[in-house]
C-alpha cells in the first residue's frame, strides 16, 4: 500500500540537552485513519509539528506524499497536509465564519468570485451553513472546531491531522466531532491522522502508534495493540472498559472472544447465560 | 453547616434585550464534607450555580446560605472577602491564569493579596504547591515550562494556598489527558478524606463522577431536578435519562445485556462487581 507519510529516525529537542522525540520511525498509508496515543511528554504534538514543518527537525527524514520535507519542500507540503489543534479559540483568526474560512482560501490567491461557492460548500459539509456571518464569540467550541475543519477541508487537503481537537469540548461536542471526522474520512478517501486520549476513538480507528518517552513503542491494528495491556498500563495508557472486563472476566474462569466492540461481547455474554 | 440555595433565581442583563434567565428556583442543599458532581447538559446553568457559591453572582431572587454567610437578592453582600477564603473557585482552564514568573510567586499571590506577609504565604504556597504534587526543585520554575496538567494542578494550588474549607471545581478535567485528569480527581479525594474539605464538581465525565464523587446535583434548565447518593443515579435508568448524560462505559454495558435479555444488578458499578455477576449468571 502506498504511504501518505513516512517518518524515519526522527529526533527533535527543545533544549539541546532532552530529546522530544528520539528516534521516532513510523508509516501511515494513505486513505488509513491514524490514531497516535501515549503519555504526556511522549512526543505526540511535537511530532505533529515536525510533520507540519512548523519545528524544525534536528535529525531524520519525513516524506509527505513522497515528497521530502525541507525547507523548499515546506510550502508545497502544507498545500498538501492541514492540522487542526486542541483549542477551538486559539485558531479561529476571521470576524466571522465566512471570513475564517476565506482566511486559506485568500493566501492560495483564490479569486473571488470563485471563493463564495467553496465557502458555501465546505460550511455545509460541516454542517454549519446558518452560522456563516455569526461572530466566533458566539459559537460553542464544538461549532468552532467545525469551522477550522472547514477551513483545512476547502484548502483541497489530502491529509489532516487532528492534535487532540476534541479534547476541550463537552460530551455532545466530542462525539459530533469525531462523527463528522469519521464521515469526511469515509467519504471522501483522505488520510487522517489523529493524536487522542480518547480510547474509544482508538478502538474505531485502522491503526495505532503506542508512543512513549520520543519513540514509537507499539503500534499496529487496534485489536493487535490492546493485546499487549501490560506495556500499556506501565505506560499509564488507559486500556478500552471491554479489555478490562474481558480480563476480570478471565480471572473468574469466563473466557469470552477478543473484541473491541462492547455490543459484540454483551451479545456473546447473554448467550453464554441463556445457553446455562 | 451546609450550603444551601432557597428559590434561586438569576438572570443575566436584565433589562435589556440579551437577558437570559440562567437559573429558574432553584431548591437545593449540598452536603458538608462530601464530593457533590453537579452535572448537566450545556447551557442548563451549572456554571451559574456554583459562581454564587463565593458570591461572584448575587441572585436576582431567592437566598444562598454558605457556612454562616447569607448572600440573598436586592441585598448589598459584605462579607466578599472573607467568604472567599472559605470558599476557592477554581474556573475552567484556570492555567490561563498564571501570570507570575515563578510557580511559587503565583501561588503566594492569592495569599498576599488577602494580607498575610511574604514570609508566611511562601511557606502556605511551598505547601499547597506540595500537596498538588509539584516537586520542590521545580518551584522556582516558571508556568511556562509545565505540561498542561502540571499547569492546571499550579492554578489549583493557587486556590488551596488560601486554605479554603469549600473548593469548588468547574470542569477540573476538561482537556487533561486521563492520567492528568485521574491526577486531579485523587488530589480531590485526598483533600477531602484527609482534611475534609467539602469538594463541589462540575463535570462533564461520567467515568469520573462515578468513580470519585458521593453525590450527584442534575441542573436542567435552570433547576436542580435531581439530587441523590452517586450509586443511587448510576442504578436508575429514569435518572440518567432525565439527565440527558453519556452514561459510563460500564453502565452503558448492562443496558446493551439487558436490551438482550439479560438483567445484570444494576449495583454492580465496579468492573470487579460486574465479572462477578456475569460469571454467576454463566455458571463458573
Amino acid at each position: 500500500m502506498e504511504n501518505a507519510i513516512e517518518v524515519k529516525d526522527l529526533q527533535y529537542s527543545y533544549d539541546q540537552k532532552n530529546d522530544a522525540v528520539s528516534g521516532a520511525s513510523f508509516t501511515i498509508a494513505k486513505g488509513s485513519f491514524t490514531t497516535i496515543i501515549g503519555p504526556n511528554g511522549s512526543g505526540k504534538s511535537t511530532v505533529a509539528k515536525l510533520l507540519m514543518g512548523l519545528l524544525e527537525k534536528k535529525a531524520g527524514t519525513i516524506v509527505v506524499d513522497g515528497i521530502e520535507l525541507s525547507d523548499t519542500t515546506v510550502g508545497d507540503i502544507r498545500q498538501r497536509m492541514g492540522i487542526v489543534f486542541q483549542n477551538p479559540d486559539n485558531q479561529f483568526i476571521g470576524a466571522t465564519v465566512r471570513d475564517d474560512i476565506a482566511f486559506g482560501l485568500e493566501n492560495r490567491c483564490v479569486e473571488q468570485p470563485k471563493m463564495d461557492p467553496i465557502i458555501d460548500e465546505y460550511a455545509a459539509k460541516v454542517g454549519m451553513t446558518p452560522f456563516l456571518d455569526s461572530e466566533p464569540t458566539n459559537l460553542s467550541g464544538g461549532q468552532k472546531q467545525r469551522v477550522a475543519i472547514a477551513s483545512v477541508l476547502a484548502m483541497d487537503m489530502d491529509i489532516l491531522l487532528f492534535d487532540e481537537a476534541t479534547s476541550m469540548l463537552d460530551p455532545t461536542g466530542k462525539r459530533d466531532i469525531s462523527k463528522l471526522v469519521h464521515d469526511i474520512h469515509d467519504q471522501q478517501g483522505l488520510t487522517v491522522v489523529a493524536i487522542t486520549h480518547n480510547i474509544e476513538e482508538v478502538a474505531a480507528s485502522d491503526y495505532v502508534i503506542v508512543m512513549g518517552a520520543g519513540k514509537v513503542v507499539l503500534s499496529g491494528t487496534p485489536a493487535a495493540v490492546f493485546k499487549h495491556q501490560a506495556q500499556l498500563l506501565k505506560l499509564q495508557m488507559d486500556v478500552p472498559f471491554v479489555y478490562k472486563l474481558a480480563a476480570a472476566l478471565k480471572a473468574r474462569g469466563v473466557k469470552t472472544a477478543e473484541t473491541l466492540d462492547m455490543e459484540r461481547m454483551a451479545s456473546e455474554i447473554c448467550r453464554s447465560a441463556s445457553k446455562k | 453547616m451546609p450550603i444551601s440555595f432557597e428559590k434561586v433565581s438569576y438572570e443575566y442583563a436584565p433589562h435589556t434585550p440579551f437577558s437570559y434567565q440562567a437559573l429558574r428556583g432553584v431548591d437545593l442543599q449540598l452536603a458538608e464534607g462530601r464530593i457533590t458532581a453537579i452535572i448537566g447538559a450545556t447551557g442548563s446553568g451549572k456554571t451559574t450555580l456554583v459562581q454564587h457559591l463565593n458570591a461572584l453572582l448575587i441572585p436576582s431572587e431567592g437566598t444562598v446560605r454558605v457556612m454562616e454567610h447569607e448572600i440573598a437578592a436586592g441585598r448589598r453582600f459584605k462579607d466578599a472577602k472573607k467568604l472567599r477564603q472559605k470558599v476557592g473557585l477554581v474556573f475552567q482552564f484556570p492555567e490561563y491564569q498564571l501570570f507570575e514568573e515563578t510557580l511559587i510567586k503565583d501561588v503566594a499571590f492569592g495569599p498576599i493579596n488577602f494580607g498575610m506577609d511574604a514570609d508566611k504565604a511562601a511557606a502556605v504556597a511551598a505547601q499547597a504547591l506540595s500537596t498538588v504534587g509539584i516537586d520542590k526543585a521545580d518551584f522556582e520554575k516558571s508556568p511556562l515550562e509545565l505540561s498542561g496538567g502540571q499547569k492546571r494542578r499550579v492554578a489549583i494550588a493557587g486556590i488551596l494556598a488560601m486554605q479554603p474549607k469549600v473548593l469548588v471545581l468547574d470542569e477540573p478535567t476538561a482537556g487533561l489527558d486521563p492520567q492528568g485528569a485521574a491526577a486531579v480527581m485523587e488530589l480531590f479525594r485526598r483533600l477531602n478524606r484527609s482534611q475534609g474539605i467539602t469538594v463541589i464538581i462540575v463535570s462533564h465525565d461520567m467515568e469520573y463522577v462515578l468513580d470519585y464523587c458521593d453525590q450527584v446535583v442534575v441542573m436542567s434548565h435552570g433547576q436542580a431536578v435531581i439530587q441523590t447518593d452517586v450509586k443511587g443515579f448510576f442504578e436508575s435508568e429514569q435518572y440518567m435519562d432525565q439527565a440527558n448524560i453519556d452514561p459510563p462505559a460500564i453502565v452503558r454495558f448492562r443496558q446493551l445485556c439487558a436490551a438482550k435479555g439479560l438483567k445484570l444488578p444494576a449495583d454492580a458499578l465496579t468492573i470487579d462487581a460486574l465479572a462477578d455477576q456475569i460469571a454467576k449468571r454463566i455458571g463458573r
